[in-house]
């Protein structure tokens, strides 16, 4: 269901990304700025594909070390042991909450994964104009904006973790780089989504008319 | 559910023209706060269908200020082994990251759940409340792109549901207890979340330009 409709950008209308404001260079004079919010306007995002994809790849590369290093050490009387993001999952699995362990499987495996796979989907087939399922991307490009914040949920883990764990002599945690990594990737990907500008899939549709 | 028709009369001449902010399709859509608008063409949510009016986001908001600054002040969870006693308030987190030298994870936790939350809810306060002084009208612009600027980079929930798994993790080792601050965290998210349901930015801005 691609339609072609009239769009604000063909009408030569800008429309302001922080309060919604469709402004009309006809009835304003200063056309830089949102005349009610004060934010820039843009009629699309500026360098939206090119920020796009050097923020994914920067958090592609930062990917590995963040799955492969660990997280965190633990030290106790009886066991020293490392824990990655993935050994960290299946600790809840084993620790009997399967439901709390595919919640923290998603959002810090499936979720890191597929956005960065769909993210390049998108970046590509944007950049290529394809016409293809252009309705179905904008939906996952809103699922990938909406979903993303919570891979933080990790870090958050090793925090109190770390933050409470502290028996002296008997157990203790350490929070280790892959953490720092993993924060990154998830910051990256965060800032990459933002920057990616859905209407220019939009626009090959109505430029190809 | 109300019928298109019913609507159609109902909102005759109560429309504005938008366009719609993931794929640009100009569209005319109904002027009210209650009703849930989808783009025709992209299903992007033009109008999310708000309750309430700004004077209970105002309300809503300065008692989710209350119950955040009680989150910050009382420990989340505390654990108990071996005769020891050890809790960890939000700032508790950020400062053991600091000791073992994670400085920046703990500068991401800090922003994430201490600075940006209170910013927004200063922000939030502060465009609700100053509302009716011409004179700073543009210095409530600037808030309002503030709070959208950080609204994604808010994850105070984030880290009540990593409370969650950290609690049910050492469940096993530890007897763990849930402190005053999560209680209140929890109310302030429920708080916070029904403070935005009642803001709705274009009563704002039309209500901003009337006084």
């Amino acid at each position: 269901m691609n339609k072609t409709m009239p769009t604000a950008a063909a009408k030569g209308w800008l429309v302001c990304k922080v309060c919604h404001l469709l402004v009309k260079p006809q009835t304003t004079l200063d056309t830089s700025h949102c005349p009610r919010c004060g934010s820039r306007l843009h009629s699309r995002n500026p360098e939206s594909l090119n920020r796009s994809l050097a923020l994914m790849v920067a958090a592609g590369i930062l990917y590995i070390p963040a799955n492969i290093l660990p997280i965190m050490h633990s030290h106790t009387l009886l066991y020293d042991q490392d824990d990655t993001i993935m050994s960290g999952v299946l600790a809840l699995w084993y620790g009997g909450s399967w439901p709390l362990a595919l919640l923290v499987f998603i959002v810090s495996i499936l979720v890191p994964t597929l956005k960065l796979i769909s993210l390049s989907i998108l970046v590509v087939s944007t950049h290529y104009r394809w016409q293809w399922r252009i309705r179905e991307r904008t939906i996952l490009y809103r699922l990938l904006e909406f979903i993303g914040r919570w891979s933080m949920l990790d870090i958050f883990v090793v925090g109190l973790l770390v933050a409470l764990v502290q028996l002296r002599g008997v157990a203790n945690i350490q929070a280790e780089p892959g953490a720092l990594a993993f924060a990154a990737v998830v910051i990256l990907t965060m800032y990459s989504v933002q920057c990616f500008d859905p209407r220019l899939m939009w626009d090959g549709l109505e430029n190809n008319d | 559910m109300i019928s298109d028709s019913v609507k159609a009369k109902h909102f005759a001449g109560k429309y504005h023209v938008r366009a719609c902010h993931d794929c640009d399709a100009i569209q005319r859509i109904p002027r009210t706060k209650y009703i849930k608008y989808r783009c025709i063409r992209c299903n992007a949510l033009l109008e999310d269908g708000r309750s309430g009016n700004l004077y209970q986001a105002l309300a809503l908001n300065l008692s989710a200020m209350i119950f955040f600054i009680l989150a910050n002040a009382f420990p989340i969870v505390a654990i108990e082994a071996t005769g020891n006693t050890v809790y960890a308030t939000i700032i508790g987190v950020v400062e053991a990251l600091h000791d073992q030298n994670m400085n920046l994870v703990g500068l991401v936790v800090m922003i994430t759940t201490i600075i940006f939350p209170s910013l927004d809810l200063l922000c939030t306060a502060m465009l609700l409340g100053f509302t009716k002084y011409p004179y700073l009208s543009a210095a409530l612009a600037y808030l309002f792109r503030l709070r959208s600027a950080i609204k994604p980079w808010n994850m105070i929930e984030i880290f009540v549901l990593g409370t969650l798994v950290a609690i049910v993790k050492l469940g096993s080792i530890a007897s763990v207890l849930p402190g005053i601050g999560l209680w209140s965290l929890c109310t302030f998210i429920v708080l916070s979340a029904a403070s935005s349901q009642a803001f709705h930015p274009v009563e704002f801005w039309e209500k901003l330009e009337y006084e």
